[in-house]
């Protein structure tokens, strides 16, 4: 197609986009037709949503306890974010077995292309701790980065966060008074109305053959979490006694899989537990600990060893966060963006998105290699 | 008193992430500024510099993302 058409096209549809949107609205007053599109934004939530209403109940171990601490342990769900790992995995399983299939010395381009990114990592790691030892680092930091990349890649692709079920307002109620929330009961701001109900609106579904989608111009009716649930205490007319209209949240089925704290934690973990093996195993479990509690350089080597030691928690913490909170940021950034400017104000971010994610694919994998390597090397020997 | 907590949330989310980006923001700024000097007095050295830089970089930006992550948490958890 034609270069041209395709400008103008998107230009067109940018335009479309700016006046019909909540950034239109906001412009051009409402009634004089800014912001036709009102289409709600998406819900953004940090916990992983669960795929299933109901927890599992195979793995709840026959207990019927409704003390809290027996249900956090025992309520099983698969979250979206679970599948998208194992999509990921999936991916990562195929690339791999597909790029093996024909071992030839003269590469095909996808094994080129695996070669490139193969020897890359191999001449960085040869670079940081040198050429001998890159057999060693290179299996853990090498998956790292293509698990890292690859989930974050596969988060932006379309689907992820907008095909999912609803919860209607039986279920967000009955997540809410179960405990689910870490409040106790108590409450420093009811006034009048039960303080356990969230006050974020709902949104509205509306039946288009086999499934419910979210029309046009819902945003202009907001639906409160009490409407919901009974359609007489309502505060404006809505269609919600429509047997076609279901009001309520949507769970996604697919999320991108480092937006949730526990993935990002869970390579944090592993990668914290190899770095200390990697020192255990190279330096000895006496010059290991020996860093830490450090007895031989009196009271201030002491003391630097316990700072040592905190910052290696600080380490564990700031590898989940700082992955976690680049994604999580960027998931919040497209619903915004995709909220303010419909249809084409997304894409640039989405190229954002693209470079953010390879870059804290490369930043998780290189630290860890950073960390192993000053584990793995004897305390300095520039005494002063 | 529900309504001036909640916009005291929205006040503390927003002061959160606002001047928890100044001390990165400077810091990415003046790393990236040694790094570009030192490229331009050395380039040959410039794989180096540049690995070295965003090593730098992931750990100045961690601090914004800690500021960003107490504005979600007053947001949505407290």
């Amino acid at each position: 197609m034609n270069t041209k058409i395709i400008l103008i096209s998107i230009l067109l549809l940018t335009l479309l986009g700016v006046f019909g949107g909540k950034l239109g609205s906001s412009v051009i007053p409402p009634s004089w037709g800014g912001g036709f599109f009102s289409s709600p934004i998406g819900h953004i939530a940090i916990k992983a949503e669960p795929v299933h209403a109901e927890p599992i109940k195979a793995l709840s171990l026959g207990t019927n306890s409704s003390s809290k601490l027996v249900k956090a342990i025992t309520n099983t769900y698969i979250t979206n974010t679970m599948i998208a790992t194992w999509l990921t995995i999936i991916v990562l399983i195929i690339f791999a077995w597909l790029v093996n299939k024909n071992k030839n010395p003269i590469p095909n381009r996808l094994q080129g292309f695996a070669e490139i990114v193969m020897e890359f990592f191999i001449t960085l790691i040869g670079g940081i701790v040198g050429a001998t030892q890159v057999k060693k680092f290179f299996p853990l930091i090498m998956t790292i980065f293509l698990f890292i990349v690859i989930a974050n890649w596969m988060g932006i692709l379309p689907g992820y966060g907008t095909i999912g079920w609803i919860e209607t307002p039986e279920i967000i109620k009955s997540h809410l008074s179960h405990g689910d929330s870490s409040s106790d009961g108590h409450s420093d701001h009811d006034d009048g109305h039960d303080a356990e109900y969230d006050d974020e609106p709902l949104a509205k579904f509306v039946k288009s053959g086999p499934v419910y989608i979210q029309p046009l111009g819902s945003v202009k009716e907001e639906i409160s979490l009490t409407c919901g649930l009974d359609p007489s205490h309502c505060e404006s007319t809505n269609e919600l006694t429509n047997p076609n209209v279901q009001a309520g949240r949507l769970s996604p089925y697919l999320r991108s899989a480092n937006t949730d704290v526990n993935t990002t934690l869970a390579i944090a973990l592993v990668a914290m537990v190899m770095i200390h093996w990697w020192g255990l195993s190279t330096l000895g479990p006496l010059t290991h600990i020996g860093k830490f509690i450090n007895i031989k350089e009196g009271p201030t080597g002491f003391v630097v060893g316990i700072i040592e030691a905190i910052s290696e928690v600080a380490r564990l913490i700031s590898f989940t966060f700082r992955l976690f909170g680049n994604i999580f940021a960027g998931e919040v950034l497209l619903i915004v963006v995709a909220f303010l400017i419909p249809l084409t104000g997304i894409l640039v971010f989405l190229f954002l998105e693209v470079f953010v994610g390879v870059v804290q694919a490369f930043i998780f994998s290189i630290l860890t290699l950073v960390f192993a390597a000053t584990a793995t090397t004897a305390h300095s020997a520039d005494e002063h | 008193m529900e309504s001036i907590i909640g916009d005291v949330k929205t006040l503390a989310a927003a002061l959160a992430i606002g001047l928890g980006g100044l001390g990165p923001g400077l810091g990415i700024g003046m790393l990236a500024a040694k790094a570009m000097e030192a490229i331009g007095r050395n380039p040959e050295a410039r794989g180096p510099i540049q690995q070295n830089m965003i090593l730098g970089l992931a750990f100045a930006e961690a601090i914004a993302i800690y500021a960003f992550l107490m504005a979600l948490i007053i947001i949505f958890v407290a």
